[in-house]
């Protein structure tokens, strides 16, 4: 590693060169191969909404904002829309409410049961959603209740709060204790430490978990299936029941603008703080 | 420095800024703190020095209010605040990793404690203002933690802690974390600081050196009770036990037994025929067990001192100022610290026969339990 003994380990320049030529390559080709994986399935799906015939298909035979038109003067699927937009919300507000303090509680104190909290509170990944889904079916009918979009929201948040239990509670298990204890010390009671040190301190982990914890409700299909009614629909399941009959590119074009909700949704979060700060 | 520590002295007798009396403080079954007793005067700097788990962080932490104590009180001016919430007992505390808010400004940062007591903002802005050109960045209030280095991050944490002006300041192993040169600048200009500021003071080191520069008052403590306590010069060159002989400064400990006792407060130490006259500690008895202390830089390589030791050499070390000379004498280690310029040292080989002295007021002789 000396400076004297490093020019006779480099090898010739012409040699060095083509062997990196080759590697590059490779590297190259690896990295397109692993993009067109990922994009190829938006792309069918973006590239047959612009269809203008009635059937979908890839490419398409021409360009048309027809089946946007559609879509967005269809009752069906606008309904749809706003029930997901307003369960996504309450669902992700939800989650925060009680996800952001039990994750406080397990990331600070220590208590008996508290892998048993923890496990509690992440089972909503381990078990199937469509497990689930039939459990809270046979609750809602055991009880006789309706489904409604509250009995959706609540179900919503079952499946978000682990991801804001596990987002928040890393963040704040890396916020050093005794920065707590200084605004203590500094005469802060502790609401007033959570509002001005704490939350402003995780700020980038909240962000992460409020989108998360959104995207999650907004496209979730499998448990919604079981707690949507004929009068409430989200849009996945819209989506879904409307494939049944019908294939015309409609589906593509609302499909289209359900990624672009997600979209959007991740630039704006990646604009209020760089992804690559996001902890999970 | 003397004048200064004997001027703080006279000031014990003012009403105390801390006091803590009998305190004890246990976790589940173990207890940590072990009955404590503590007064610290306005603008007195006292250290709380010993070995890790000697429960003196538990100790500042139970003044702080983060730890509740079993047993005892602990007072504030007089006023009792055992049972009163850590953010209504006006302390400044400084952090061993200094605890910054990494979201704030410098300014923001030293601003929390007087906005959680509202302070009207005009006010607020002069006694920020004021207390960063104390600790020398004015220049830097509206950086972030992180930009500062991190003997500035540790000022801020000082400015921070006594612009509420506290009724105490606690200082948890502040220099800790600073690299070493910087450490030794620290402790110096630490001290001017607080001795500026006037406020009671109570520091957390285990480092001895630290201590000794630092404070007015080191409180040397061990198994949760304290050791001893006194002046530096007290602490250093009349230590009350082995202990306290073992932690401040580097001794040379020699195992014998007690030959005879002085009346004038000496004792004869026997250590395999050889005997010597020292200063007698605690209750020695005459055939007993015993130990005789001598700080390595009180050995002199010639005969110069009353206590003369035939000793073989064995090694040399330069440590830039000074020299250690590694002995050995009746199969025990004596290790002498000579300025670099002494002669004779350097030129010794490992096995010659050298004679090591000391003066009869250096050596202690303890009793010792085995």
């Amino acid at each position: 590693m000396s400076d004297l003994a490093a020019p006779n380990s480099i090898p010739g320049p012409r040699r060095r060169k083509r062997r990196f030529d080759a590697a590059h390559l490779a590297l190259v080709a690896y990295v397109v191969l692993f993009v067109l994986f990922i994009l190829a399935p938006l792309v069918v799906v973006v590239g047959s909404s612009f269809e203008p015939r009635e059937l979908l298909r890839f490419p398409p035979q021409g360009l048309s904002l027809r089946w946007y038109y559609q879509a967005l003067n269809s009752d069906l699927f606008v309904g749809a829309a706003w029930n997901s937009l307003i369960i996504a919300i309450f669902a992700t507000l939800g989650a925060l409410l009680l996800g952001v303090p039990a994750a406080y509680g397990l990331a600070r104190f220590d208590f008996k049961g508290r892998e048993a909290v923890s496990g509690l509170l992440n089972s909503p990944l381990l078990v199937p959603e469509l497990v689930m889904g039939l459990a809270l079916l046979q609750i809602l009918a055991g009880l006789q209740i309706a489904s409604s979009v509250l009995t959706l929201t609540l179900g919503h948040i079952l499946i978000c709060l682990p991801y804001v239990v596990r987002t928040i509670n890393s963040a704040i298990v890396g916020v050093d204790r005794s920065v707590e204890e200084a605004a203590a010390n500094l005469g802060a009671a502790r609401w007033r430490i959570y509002l001005t040190i704490l939350l402003p301190i995780i700020r980038p982990a909240l962000y992460a978990a409020i989108l998360f914890s959104f995207l999650m409700s907004f496209d979730n299909a499998v448990l919604s299936l079981f707690l949507v009614s004929a009068r409430t629909s989200t849009l996945p399941i819209s989506v879904y029941n409307y494939v049944q009959y019908s294939l015309d590119p409609a589906i593509a074009a609302v499909s289209t603008l359900l990624m672009a909700v997600s979209v959007v949704a991740l630039f704006t979060v990646s604009r209020l703080v760089p992804l690559d700060r996001i902890k999970q | 420095m003397s004048l200064e520590q004997t001027s703080s002295r006279t000031a014990a007798a003012e009403p105390a800024s801390v006091s803590v009396e009998g305190l004890r403080i246990g976790y589940g079954a173990l207890e940590v703190v072990k009955g404590l007793d503590l007064r610290v005067a306005q603008g007195e700097i006292i250290t709380l020095l010993g070995p890790s788990g000697c429960g003196k962080t538990t100790t500042l932490r139970a003044i702080a209010g983060f730890v509740s104590p079993s047993h005892g009180a602990i007072r504030l001016h007089g006023r009792d605040v055992t049972d009163i919430a850590p953010n209504k007992r006006n302390i400044g505390l400084v952090f061993q990793g200094y605890a910054l808010f990494p979201h704030m400004s410098v300014f923001d940062n030293v601003a929390y404690g007087l906005r959680m007591r509202k302070v009207p903002a005009p006010e607020i802005r002069e006694r920020v203002e004021r207390a960063l050109k104390l600790v020398k960045l004015e220049r830097f209030a509206e950086r972030r933690p992180r930009e500062l280095s991190g003997g500035q991050q540790q000022r801020v944490a000082i400015a921070r802690a006594v612009v509420i002006e506290p009724a105490v300041l606690l200082l948890d192993e502040p220099l800790s974390n600073l690299d070493a040169k910087l450490r030794h600048e620290m402790r110096v200009e630490l001290r001017r600081l607080l001795k500026e500021m006037g406020i009671a003071s109570i520091f957390v080191t285990h480092d001895q050196e630290e201590a000794i520069v630092l404070s007015d008052r080191v409180v040397l403590m061990n198994e949760g009770r304290i050791e001893q306590e006194g002046t530096p010069q007290t602490m250093y060159n009349r230590p009350g036990s082995l202990f306290a002989a073992a932690f401040l400064g580097q001794a040379n400990f020699l195992r014998g037994t007690v030959a005879s006792l002085g009346a004038d407060g000496t004792a004869i130490i026997d250590i395999d025929g050889d005997r010597f006259q020292a200063q007698a500690c605690g209750g020695l008895k005459a055939g007993a067990p015993a130990t005789l202390v001598v700080k390595c830089e009180r050995l002199r390589l010639d005969r110069s001192g009353r206590s003369q030791a035939q000793c073989t050499f064995e090694a040399a070390n330069f440590l830039g100022p000074s020299v250690q000379l590694q002995c050995s004498f009746k199969g025990q280690r004596l290790v002498g610290l000579l300025p670099a310029s002494t002669e004779g040292g350097a030129m010794l080989e490992p096995g010659a026969p050298v004679t090591l002295s000391w003066g009869e007021a250096d050596g202690l002789i303890f009793p010792r339990a085995d």
